[in-house]
């Protein structure tokens, strides 16, 4: 591979806009369907953490849903966003929910339009700037978005680009819709768009090879201002970049600290994993329960002596709590500390070690870590022991 | 960017994750199906932990894999000493070199972590062992030490190195860096070990491999500690679809791996998991779906057989009039687009009052219904 230079332009928070598609993208995905409480339960959570822009819905799929993003509406008149595919009829029943910003969605890669629209590039232009005058016409805040952009041609999908803003477009929104971008060639691209086309470039990663989060990231530092997200990295396919996984890297790895209650990721996390009956996994960055889990004698010994060595942020901060568990690979200094902190019972060395053999083998013959009545059930076995009982308890 | 080879930790940092324990018969079985689809080196242990594990390690390491068998030690004589009572060939020799890490964790010099990783690497090459020395939360690191150490190993005889993005605090950008200049200056071959904790773990083993990074070090799954590390069946598909280079592994297996581990490790696999979770080849949404029956290729970078999946089409809220076509001439119900159109809002109705999309038996029953109320009424 030819040594390339990528020198990232620097970012803040004042480029940063986060778009959240958990209420859209999201609930497309297959099998996913919020009720109508949960869909203006949610909307008021992402308020309330501090997202201001957030897509709610298709105004075009049915009585329901439009009846729903009505609801949300007359909550909050400016933060929905309506989503339309190609047609100004779709337009009109976003205006009719009283939506004041709608997104208009087309395909750009020749591969959509041919085999999926049967048409031409020149039909696409056409097509999304006559949807465009409809919302123009309908005093109505408009994104254009580019469907599968990094299949695209580049130079066709600047063309689009560029005659969306001209006609009025806020920003345009270029999807990986597919998830094929890598963050290298992510910021490439990006680079030679925002050079043609400005800043008002919205990324919309997929997940489908692990990559969304870093592809969102690659593109802000390519010099996009705008990025969708969802909560948990709910959508289409393998997902999108994860709400709480792109504000924690923003936070932590590149110190741009945007005005969100980081504090309440995980409740918003629980609640839309509820709605979505997808659990949240325990291993799920930032948000899941065994994040800040310490087991293995190495870490665990490392964070109780400083959590710094183990973890980048503490728990509180996204409001998780931290875990010190017992099991097959537990050290001493773990049991001596768990005793000592949870249990207010001072245990000396020699005990430890003898907890410790005894908890690794129940926790092997168990296969998993050791509830803490096990812990104790053990040490009170080890004091029998050492008091002459001979006997175990049982 | 040819020569990209796979070292995989399932069984030693998969397992290390709080709350999970293997059994040495699920350990021997992944063993196997690691090395049957073609990885080429399999981490299989903490030998100097003893007892079961160490009985694990030996274990895998007489099964006569194709893969080359390595086990985990800290830079200390008596636990190399354990690996080589396993007959393992390869070892991984590990100590952290951040100042963090030093002073906090090890309440160590500098001077001890290199002395010590030094004498260890000398007594195992001593030993005929293939040796990876690996730079524990070396992202952390002051970088001239880093290379130091890098350095260090290489003059001990070390084969190569392995960077250890150990609590995930990388970004493609400055992993991409970070290698190039470890390569440059270090010249030692360079294996990528990175964490999850914001999402990126896959992201920044390719960056590494991008900028030179000869080895990488997945676990099935992403099974790892914290959220975990970057996982095999993401790493080997990207690698494949997205750069063009395949490193030979078996991908068909990808699911069956999956679903192994996760049993193992009572760690559901998400539905939403990229690669091999169940929903990534299932369509409800029309306009995905619509694409997808016309031509897979439009929302398919690849078949779902190729890692051991298959497509589904389901029936719910965000339904088409060609999606309910399709999914009733399944059934041998062949109806017209107008006609799918009239009975589609019935279904997005049902979807939305159960909560949920529609099973294939419910989306037959409502059309026989329907098909026979109109027969009655035309009686």
């Amino acid at each position: 591979m030819e040594a390339v230079e990528y020198v990232p332009r620097p970012l803040s928070a004042e480029n940063v806009n986060i778009i959240d598609v958990t209420l859209r993208d999201g609930e497309q995905t297959a099998g996913v369907i919020f009720s109508r409480e949960e869909k203006l339960h949610i909307a008021r959570l992402l308020r309330e953490i501090g997202v201001r822009s957030y897509e709610v819905g298709c105004p075009w799929l049915c009585a329901e849903e439009r009846e729903i993003i009505a609801a949300i509406v007359r909550e909050d008149a400016d933060g929905p966003i309506g989503f339309c595919r190609n047609r100004s009829e779709d337009i009109r029943l976003a205006a009719d929910c009283g939506l004041h910003n709608v997104t208009i969605s087309m395909s750009t890669s020749d591969y959509h339009i041919e085999r999926k629209f049967g048409a031409s590039r020149d039909w696409v232009l056409d097509t999304m700037l006559s949807v465009a005058r409809e919302a123009r016409h309908l005093g109505l805040g408009f994104t254009v978005s580019a469907e599968d952009a990094s299949r695209s041609d580049q130079t066709f999908l600047t063309q689009y680009f560029k005659a969306a803003l001209d006609a009025g477009a806020q920003r345009v929104r270029f999807c990986d819709t597919m998830g094929v971008l890598t963050p290298l060639r992510t910021f490439e691209v990006v680079s030679r768009l925002v050079d043609c086309v400005g800043s008002a470039i919205e990324m919309h990663t997929h997940n489908d090879f692990g990559m969304a989060t870093a592809n969102a990231m690659a593109g802000l530092k390519a010099g996009a201002h705008f990025v969708t997200v969802s909560v948990g990295g709910l959508g289409n396919s393998a997902g999108h970049g994860a709400l709480e996984e792109v504000v924690m890297a923003l936070k932590h790895l590149e110190g741009v600290v945007l005005p969100i209650a980081t504090d309440r990721f995980r409740e918003v996390a629980e609640y839309v994993a509820e709605a979505s009956a997808r659990a949240i996994p325990v291993w799920k960055a930032i948000v899941g329960t065994n994040v800040f889990a310490h087991e293995s004698g190495i870490h665990a010994d490392g964070v109780l002596k400083n959590p710094k060595t183990y973890e980048a942020f503490s728990p509180e901060e996204v409001g998780l709590q931290r875990q010190i568990l017992v099991g097959k690979h537990s050290g001493s200094h773990t049991i001596e500390h768990k005793f000592r902190n949870e249990f207010g019972i001072d245990i000396g060395q020699e005990e430890a070690q003898q907890v410790l053999a005894r908890a690794r083998a129940m926790a092997i013959e168990k296969k998993r870590a050791l509830f803490d009545k096990e812990l104790m059930l053990i040490y009170n076995q080890v004091c029998a022991q050492a008091a002459g009982g001979g006997e175990e308890l049982t | 960017m040819n020569q990209i080879l796979i070292d995989d930790t399932t069984l030693r940092d998969g397992e290390q994750t709080a709350g999970v324990v293997f059994t040495n018969e699920e350990k021997i079985e992944i063993a196997r199906v690691l090395d049957e689809i073609g990885v080429h080196q399999i981490e299989a242990g903490i030998p100097a932990m003893g007892g079961d594990e160490k009985e694990a390690v030996t274990q895998i390491a007489q099964l006569g894999l194709n893969a080359s068998v390595l086990a985990w030690n800290r830079p200390v004589i008596a636990d190399l000493k354990h690996s080589i009572d396993c007959g393992v060939k390869a070892v991984a020799i590990s100590i952290s070199v951040s100042d963090i890490h030093i002073q906090h964790k090890l309440r160590q010099s500098r001077e001890w972590v290199l002395e010590h990783t030094m004498h260890a690497t000398e007594f195992a090459k001593k030993h005929g062992l293939y040796v990876s020395v690996n730079a524990e939360d070396g992202t952390r690191a002051d970088i001239h030490f880093l290379i130091q150490y890098a350095k260090a190993a290489k003059e001990a005889g070390a084969d190569r190195l392995r960077l250890c993005d150990t609590i995930g605090i990388l970004e493609p950008f400055r992993t991409y860096h970070l290698v190039r200049r470890l390569i440059e200056e270090v010249g030692l071959d360079v294996e990528m070990h990175t964490h999850n904790d914001f999402g990126m773990a896959t992201a920044n083993a390719l960056a590494g491999v991008q900028a030179g990074a000869k080895f990488v070090n997945t676990t099935v799954n992403g099974l790892g500690e914290r959220a975990g590390n970057a996982s095999l069946e993401e790493f080997v598909m990207a690698l494949k679809k997205l750069e063009g280079i395949d490193v030979g592994i078996n991908t068909a297996r990808l699911r069956e791996l999956s679903e192994r581990v996760a049993r193992a490790s009572h760690r559901p696999l998400p539905a939403n998991k990229p690669i091999t979770g169940a929903n990534v080849f299932t369509y409800e949404y029309a306009g995905r779906a619509e694409g997808v029956l016309t031509d897979t290729a439009a929302y398919e970078l690849f078949h779902p057989e190729e890692v051991g999946l298959e497509r589904k089409l389901i029936i719910g809220k965000y339904s088409g009039p060609g999606c309910v076509q399709a999914k009733l001439a399944q059934y041998r119900y062949f109806l017209p687009y107008d006609e799918a159109a009239r009975f589609l809002p019935e279904l997005q109705a049902r979807s939305i009052a159960l909560k949920r999309s529609l099973y294939d038996e419910e989306v037959v029953e409502m059309y026989e219904s329907r098909v026979n109320r109109r027969t009655k009424w035309k009686l």
